[in-house]
């Protein structure tokens, strides 16, 4: 029995040892919370009524899939020139197309105690009301591209999403299609499209379909998936080659790098006579292959204009001087213009844009360059 | 005693005898992956106009090119019954690397032909960090990889600058285009590499040890195997080859391009599975996975060719690989009880 009791004491003295440090992990973290919540419920506090604030308490975060992408690349470039000629630092954060990866991050980046001015390339469409969200509790601004589901719109929700910005797939694609088969006259084309689960890429491909119906001694051979990718942009391109042969006159790709792709397989093919056109983008590369005669076509989507763009609209409205409730809805989710280029206009774009010109722009009128309104 | 005196006298007989039987072991299941490609084949012949001529051929064994590269570092690995998941990232910091030694837009640079050996040896060198920190910190092979994954990004964007590095070497462009007497370069490459790599399977102690850590790495410890040093080896060949197809991938673009080994995991992954090599190891080899990485070349090339729907491909592509890898483990389905 009293063995018993001496092991039962022993046990008890041996639970009471480990449950120790337990115990002041618990009380760690509980302070930690405490904290935590402390910080958050300060930042929430001024979320809930936006005030004009100065410099010294902003910060510029430009969120993005990679850099190593010339379209994001380009965009960066965009934003600093922005963030230099208002004089705030420019917070780059890279997501690596991970949509969990993204709102850790931007939730992270939103901690600080400098109210945060972000303009995010969204990687997903569902991942806009959540990036969204955290950026108005923490009383931010934040100007969102390219990807939103269209049931959400920017003006239903507080003014710390001063609007999101898109370009029109369908214009793009359809114009530079439009192009392309005028040129090709009559004839098979092919088409190659971006992942298919994602806006632009059914905007413009929707848009080549219209050019189509539009050029009724055009047909469409094929059209085939290369994911915004050129390697395999350019496999895919290297088979339909050997399938269609010389019936192929024309190649339409949904943006530039798959334009690339598609040039390298049709140079080994010893095909120059194929025309070929990319829906989107105009990255450097491209408009150095329009004037090289490599590439028929592209579409400027001016990637400086869009990387400060997305700055201008939050700073000006921290500042006070947007006032985003008296914007229009056209104003909160618009498609800006974009710019055919061929041959013809190509060397204006050879060179980077006037960087000063462009600030100048956004100063005056921030609006200057929509187009019509994300319906 | 008698093992610690004379290790590779008695650890190489052992490991021998174990690859031997268990390759005997199930007969049928080796003739189910050539089936499969000769089936697919005739099929595609039959089926999709295009298919079997000269120029839709020359296209499939260029498209093998890099599939095939890849499968043979990933192979041996897998052998050991690890993984290494690291092929994209280490492809991508290969082909930045690679770009810009050579002749290029970006910087000074112009190291010629000496590009290619540094490159491949910034793939070795992936490798060796890999297996280096396996073993070292006794941390699973997947892990380290996947890191390692990301650490070849990250080394291939920081590479990038602002702007996509273009190769001007024209001996380099030029390297692995065209074809000799018909057939293409880059798969001439891709050739020598798998008879080397096959040689390396078999008659190099990194290879036979591979099977032998594969089958049972305590048993091969025991017999005085240093198995810490081999699986190094084993991560350094698989470094080796990336960097290869990352190269390949380069002069193929002419720009150095940090997606270039992207979908190559899943390929070479499914191509060394496909082709009867055991992803818990000890069986399989490279010229499986050889057959491996030509059924899912002529497969997504053949499905193109016949025109089935680009919603459909991918499901298409998935589906058979999920039926020719049941098909190839079948007969071995009652000796494996556990699957993880």
């Amino acid at each position: 029995m009293s063995r018993d009791r001496q092991k039962r004491v022993q046990v008890r003295k041996a639970g009471r040892t480990a449950r120790r440090p337990a115990a002041v992990l618990a009380v760690l973290i509980a302070a930690f919370a405490v904290f935590l919540t402390a910080c958050t419920s300060t930042g929430g506090a001024s979320g809930a009524q936006p005030a004009p604030v100065t410099k010294d308490d902003l910060q510029l975060v430009m969120v993005i899939r990679t850099y190593a992408t010339p379209y994001e690349a380009e965009l960066v470039k965009g934003a600093q020139a922005y963030a230099d000629h208002v004089g705030i630092p420019l917070k780059v954060i890279t997501t690596d197309g991970d949509s969990q990866k993204q709102l850790s991050l931007v939730k992270a980046a939103l901690a600080g105690d400098k109210k945060s001015i972000v303009s995010i390339n969204v990687n997903q469409s569902s991942d806009t009301p959540a990036i969204v969200n955290a950026v108005q509790q923490a009383g931010g601004y934040i100007t969102t591209l390219w990807n939103k589901h269209d049931e959400v719109k920017a003006y239903d929700f507080a003014p710390n999403w001063v609007a999101h910005v898109s370009f029109d797939g369908r214009d793009d694609g359809y114009e530079t299609a439009k192009e392309m088969m005028d040129k090709v006259g009559s004839g098979g084309v092919v088409a190659l499209q971006g992942i298919l689960d994602n806006l632009p890429a059914s905007q413009r491909y929707e848009g080549f379909q219209r050019a189509l119906s539009e050029s009724p001694n055009v047909t469409m051979l094929d059209q085939q998936v290369a994911s915004w990718d050129r390697s395999k942009s350019y496999q895919v391109t290297q088979t339909l080659l050997t399938k269609y042969g010389t019936q192929i006159k024309g190649i339409w790709a949904a943006d530039d790098a798959m334009a690339l792709g598609a040039i390298t397989a049709v140079q080994e093919a010893n095909r120059p006579d194929i025309v070929i056109s990319s829906s989107s983008n105009g990255v450097h590369d491209a408009f150095q292959a329009v004037k090289d005669g490599t590439l028929f076509n592209t579409y400027a989507s001016d990637q400086y204009y869009t990387g400060a763009l997305g700055l201008a609209l939050g700073y000006q409205a921290a500042t006070g001087e947007l006032d985003v409730t008296k914007m229009t809805n056209e104003q909160r989710q618009f498609y800006a213009a974009g710019d055919l280029v061929d041959a013809n206009n190509v060397d204006k774009y050879l060179t980077p844009p006037d960087l000063a010109a462009l600030m100048n722009e956004l100063d005056t009128d921030v609006f200057a360059r929509i187009a019509k309104p994300i319906d | 005693m008698t093992n610690v005196a004379s290790p590779p006298a008695t650890g190489a007989p052992h490991v021998q005898v174990t690859a031997k039987r268990r390759r005997s072991a199930a007969p049928g299941s080796q003739l189910g992956p050539p089936i499969a490609l000769v089936v697919l084949f005739v099929a595609f012949s039959i089926a999709a106009d295009g298919f079997l001529t000269v120029g839709n051929l020359q296209t499939l064994l260029d498209q093998a090119a890099i599939p095939l590269i890849v499968a043979m570092g990933l192979t041996l690995v897998i052998l050991t019954g690890s993984i290494d998941l690291s092929v994209e990232g280490v492809m991508a910091g290969c082909c930045l690397t690679f770009t810009l030694l050579g002749l290029n837009s970006q910087n000074g640079l112009d190291l010629g032909y000496w590009a290619i050996p540094i490159a491949v040896a910034v793939g070795t060198a992936f490798g060796f960090f890999a297996g280096w920190v396996h073993v070292t910190f006794k941390l699973p092979s997947f892990m380290v990889t996947l890191g390692t994954w990301s650490i070849g990004l990250g080394l291939a964007t920081v590479l990038y600058g602002s702007d996509t590095p273009k190769m001007l070497d024209e001996r380099l462009l030029g390297l692995t285009a065209g074809t000799i007497l018909g057939i293409p370069k880059s798969l001439i490459i891709a050739a020598i590499v798998v008879a080397l790599a096959w040689a390396v399977s078999r008659y190099t102690r990194l290879g036979r040890y591979a099977y032998g850590i594969g089958g049972d790495e305590a048993v091969t410890a025991l017999s005085g195997v240093n198995v810490s040093r081999y699986k190094i080896g084993v991560f350094a060949f698989a470094g080796t080859c990336f960097g290869i197809a990352g190269v390949l991938g380069a002069t193929r673009l002419g720009v150095g391009d940090v997606a270039v080994g992207q979908g190559y995991l899943f390929l070479g992954i499914s191509a060394v599975v496909l082709g009867g090599t055991l992803l818990s190891g000890g069986r399989g080899g490279m010229l499986q996975s050889l057959i491996g990485v030509a059924i899912l070349v002529v497969l997504g090339n053949g499905l193109i060719l016949i025109g089935a729907s680009v919603y459909w491909q991918k499901g298409i592509q998935a589906a058979v690989i999920i039926v020719a890898v049941t098909l190839t483990g079948w007969s071995s389905r009652r000796r494996l009880r556990v699957i993880k």
